[in-house]
This record gives structure tokens, sequence and C-alpha cells, in this order.
């Protein structure tokens, strides 16, 4: 054996694992003076990199056909979460004690998970932290979190009443004699069984205070509006600014603000449009991307960004750059059976994207959540770069099994888009959903 | 004036591979390394001193990395002996200086599709399934020693096949012995 064979030779055992500590002292004395060989050793290592992710790539594109959808996400976002990154916005813990008193039960069962999708935490009353939970788990008083992008999650009180949480929902959740909930930001789905005479469910937000006997409503809420849309039955709206109180009822819609000059009234709800289309306009300031305007020839556009897109097991948030459009207090749009997602992009190389729709019904309940991938190789891009693409309905797949299709006449809350490989420089001109026959402009 | 958060993650992004990379001569356990990577990156937004540049992130990120396999490797129990310090600070300022930071996905796929069967096999069971060597050559019928070998060739063999790829857009792989 030539001592360049005997020292690959070496370096191979070496990364396996075997060599002695007097072997690894030869071994660190040939490489200090071999540049070569730290050139192959680290050439080594970059591809046992990439190859993990590949792994966790094909992981991904071939998961087990029988999971539920809150086990294929944890696929994908666990501790192995590919080309992710974990940041410090944790902010779980110990602001949820505040609602909590001894007035309230906090220790007994009040609600379990029929579905998740994505990261779904959970904080007690005395700062006990659960993260990554799953269907089937029961849970006592405390406060609920979706926390990534793309995360919904239906819990269900033990008289069948049932709450969707929406995602990037924060909302503090109780049962003794009645059911309160104290909804801090995001969005709630509610199937409201009749409640016991006398305790009406009660929805508290930062700027009103929802009273229900028995209904199906969705309410949204950020620190300074609060959008209600009844489906049926009737709910009792106050605004908190000045007490003022609405009786909101079937098909009606009704917003609190803070100010008291504007109109407080129910009005009678209709369903987003069937066609929508962005990024010609600066987006919403609650979407993730950064846009830039149109100048020259160059249309205007949307650049990724760091987006919470799942969470580790240890609890900390995972990142991966992606870009997120999100209807507050109202869905982006409503789909019909023809619809198709109409996409235009580009990357700084070819890059596989990844398109979630997270959808819910027309009465506002939890409709599931779809995903599709969209291979690079499918694609061409033009001269100026942008690459297109149309995509039906169909070939979405269901990342919750329980909710196999997009409902009819589903009405899309948000759409996340991110690119399958390390930071691709991801960047959207167009993103719309409509009819199949619409004409491009 | 310092890095935002958003930067200080792209940053991190763009160096991951050979972060990881690092990470992995140290531990040579891939799930270690990118727990090590992420952990970094958690403490890189944390730690409250702001990066001024790119460049001493970077560092600062590197010399985390080995400290935290370096803490692994003893947390574990495993044994194993890491290289000597001063070899792995050289290795990250040859890593620092490299203009790209690893091979491309992309390009990894192509070249281990023109792969032999048995050759991408070794590679499946060495690292997708992150067995050691001598479980696959247990699982190859093949002696340990031709393991090492063969793993060496594939190495060498893809790092051609990419290097080709990312420079003239073909693909070719040979992994037959010189």
């Amino acid at each position: 054996m030539t001592t360049r064979a005997k020292h690959e030779h070496l370096l191979m055992r070496y990364l396996d694992g075997r060599l002695t500590e007097a072997e690894t002292r030869e071994l660190s004395a040939w490489l200090r003076e071999d540049a070569v060989a730290r050139a192959w050793l680290r050439d080594v290592a970059g591809q046992v990199v990439a190859l993990g992710d590949l792994a966790r790539e094909q992981r991904w594109q071939s998961p087990k056909p029988e999971v539920a959808g809150v086990e294929l996400i944890s696929a994908r976002f666990s501790r192995t979460a590919w080309l992710a990154l974990a940041a410090s916005v944790v902010v779980l813990g110990c602001a949820v004690a505040f609602w909590f008193d001894g007035r309230h039960g906090t220790s007994s069962v009040v609600v379990e998970i029929e579905d998740v999708t994505g990261a779904l935490n959970w904080t007690g009353p005395t700062g006990e932290l659960r993260t990554g939970l799953t269907r089937g788990q029961q849970l006592s008083a405390g406060m609920f979190e979706t926390a990534s992008e793309g995360a919904m999650a239906q819990l269900r009180f033990t008289d069948g009443t049932r709450v969707t949480l929406g995602n990037r929902t924060e909302v503090a959740l109780a049962e003794d004699r009645q059911k309160q909930l104290r909804l801090k930001a995001g969005l709630l789905a509610f199937e409201v069984l009749p409640q016991p005479p006398g305790r009406p469910l009660l929805v508290r937000t930062p700027t009103a205070m929802l009273e229900v006997l028995g209904t199906v409503f969705t309410v949204t809420a950020g620190a300074d509006q609060t959008t209600l849309n009844v489906e049926e039955g009737r709910v009792r709206l106050e605004r908190l600014t000045d007490g003022e109180v609405l009786d909101v009822t079937s098909q009606q819609t009704a917003v609190a603000t803070l100010g008291q000059t504007e109109r407080f009234q129910a009005s009678t709800g209709s369903a987003p449009p069937v066609r929508w289309r962005t990024f010609t306009q600066p987006p919403e300031a609650s979407w993730k991307g950064d846009w830039q305007p149109a100048s020259g020839a160059e249309p205007a556009f949307v650049r990724a960004v760091p987006c919470v897109a799942g969470q580790r097991e240890d609890g900390m948030p995972v990142y991966q750059l992606g870009i997120t459009a999100r209807g507050n207090g109202a869905h982006l749009v409503t789909l019909g059976p023809d619809s198709v997602l109409r996409l235009r992009w580009r990357t700084a190389q070819p890059a596989s994207l990844r398109v979630m729709l997270g959808v819910q019904k027309a009465d506002g309940r939890f409709g599931g959540n779809f995903e599709v991938r969209i291979p690079k190789e499918t694609t061409q891009p033009g001269k100026d770069g942008w690459r297109t693409a149309v995509i039906s309905l169909g070939e979405f797949r269901p990342l919750i099994q329980k909710h196999p299709a997009p409902p009819e006449r589903g009405q899309v809350s948000l759409i996340f888009i991110t690119s399958s490989t390390d930071d691709t420089e991801l960047q959207v001109a167009e993103l719309a959903i409509e009819p199949s026959g619409s004409t491009k402009n | 004036m310092a890095l935002s958060q958003e930067i200080i993650v792209r940053v991190l992004f763009a160096a991951r591979s050979r972060l990881s990379a690092a990470a992995w001569l140290v531990v040579r356990d891939a799930q270690a390394a990118e727990d090590i990577f992420q952990n970094v990156s958690v403490k890189a937004l944390t730690k409250g001193v702001p990066f001024e540049q790119e460049a001493q992130l970077l560092s600062w990120a590197h010399v985390t990395v080995r400290h935290e396999a370096i803490d692994w490797l003893r947390r574990q129990r495993t044994g194993l002996v890491p290289l000597e310090v001063d070899v792995l600070e050289l290795l990250e300022a040859e890593w620092a200086a490299e203009p790209t930071s690893g091979p491309r996905v992309d390009a990894l796929r192509e070249c281990l599709e023109l792969a032999p069967a048995e050759g991408r096999r070794l590679l499946e069971l060495r690292y997708f399934e992150g067995r050691q060597c001598e479980e696959v050559a247990r699982a190859t019928g093949l002696g340990l020693e031709a393991v090492y070998q063969r793993l060496s060739r594939l190495h060498r063999a893809l790092k051609t096949c990419i290097e080709r790829r990312l420079t003239t857009d073909e693909a070719t792989f040979s992994s037959a012995p010189p």
C-alpha cells in the first residue's frame, strides 16, 4: 500500500469512527501537511451533507401513503428539517397565565385535538409547555398557538363544540361553568352546539366580546380590529371601546375596531371572489415577502423571506425562505371545480417549488391543507428568466387524509410558497387563482 | 450597523453546507451535524452580541460549530476522537476561502443517477440510512476494506461528476479504480 493509499484508508476509517487516538494523531499530522487531502476531506463532508438533504427530499416526495397529515408534516419539519434554520423567535411562555385564575378549572380535560397540521403548541396556566401536539391528545385549559406557516388545528370540547384555529393564531381557552376563549390574534372558526341557558360561550378579542349560544361562525382578530362572519344562528358582538352591542345573524358580517367613529353595524356578507391575482401592488403587512415595485421591463415581484415553516421536537421554530399570502378577516378567493393556480417565478438557479393552500369550507369550518410540488424539470424559463406554471386543483395532494380534496366552494385563507433547495433567491411576480378559462390579463 | 436577523438567517443559510459539513467531520453523524448547525443558528440570533459584518458572523459560526460538535462527542461518550484542533481550524479557514459552499443537491442528484446501481446502494446504506461501514459490509456481502475502497472511489467520482456538472452542464460518472 502506498503512503497516500494508506492515508486515504485512515481517512475512511476516521469517517467511519474507527480510529484510535494514536491513529487520529497520525491522520492529523498528515492533514496538517497535505492540502490536497484536506480538500478531499472537505469535499467528502460536503457530499455527505448534500446526500442527507437528498435523502430527506426523497422521503418528502415519497411519503408513507397511510400516515396522517400531521405525521407528514413532522417528517418534513422535525429535527432533521432539511434546508431549515431554527431561529429564536419563540414567543410562547409565561404570558399565558394572565387570563387564568382560581375560578377556572385548569387540570381537567377541556378539549381534544381532532386534527392538526403544522406546529401546534399548548402552554398551561403554570407555564408548562407542550410542543408538536398531535391528533387525539387531550388537554386542559391553556394557551394554544398554531406556530408555523400553514398550521391549522381543530379542537373539540367535551360537548362536541368545535373550534378551528387558523394559522398563526394564539388563543387562551378554558371551560369551567362556561366556555371562555381569549383570542389574542388570528382566526377561529366555530361550530357551537347549543350551550346551557345562562352560560353562553364567550370569546374575547382585543376589541370585542362575543357571546354565543349555538351557531356556526368565524372570528378574526388583530390588535385593533375584530371581524365576525356568522354562517348560521346569532352571535352577540360587543365593541369594547364603547360597550355598544350588536346582534349578528346568519350570513352577516360585522367589524369591531378600536375607534368609535366607524359605523358598528352588521352587513350581509359575501363570498370572496372566484378570481384573485396579486403582487402587482404591495402585499398586505401580514403577508410574508419583500415586495419590489415594477421597474422598466422588470415586473413587480415579491422576494422570499424567512418564514416559520415548522418546529423542532424541542419546540424551536424552524425557518425556511418563503412567501405567504393570507386573508385577514376574509378569505382570499373562492375555489371552483375548474379553479387553477397560476404562478410566475424565478430563482437564481433551477429549483423545485412547493405551494401550500390552506382552505376553509364555505361555512368557515376547516377544509384541509393541500400541497403541490412543481419540479424544476417541468418548466422552462423565458428569456427574462421567469417561469410560469398553471396547476389545477386536482394536482394538489392533501396534507390531512381526513380532508382528501378541497371542499366545494372552499375558500383559500392561506398560500405558502417555498423553494425546495437552499436559498435560491426565489422571486414571485404573479400569483393567481382563477377559473381555468380566464385569460391571463 | 449590526446585521439584521434576516441578514443573519440568510448568511447562515448560504453557509449551511459547509457549517454542517464542518460539524459532521467532528461528530460523523449527519443528524447530529444538522442539529448542531441549527443550534448555532439559534445562538447567532439570541446571543445578544451584534454582528457588524458577515465575515465576523461566519467566523463566529465556524468556531461555535466546532465547540458544539466537540461538546456533543463528549456528551455522547462515543469514544470517537476528533481531528486535532489546529487541523480543524485549517479546514475551516479553507472552507471560508472557497467560493462555493459545497455540491449542489441538483448536481448531486444527477450524478447519483449516473452512478452504477451497486455504488448507489453503498451510498444509500452508508449515508441515507446512516449505517456504519461494518453494517454496510454485512448488508452487501463485501469485506470491510472493500467497502472503504469503494466508498473512497465513489466520493472521488462524485466530486469529478459534480464539478463537471456545475462547470459544463454535463454530468458523467466513472468510479472505476485507477
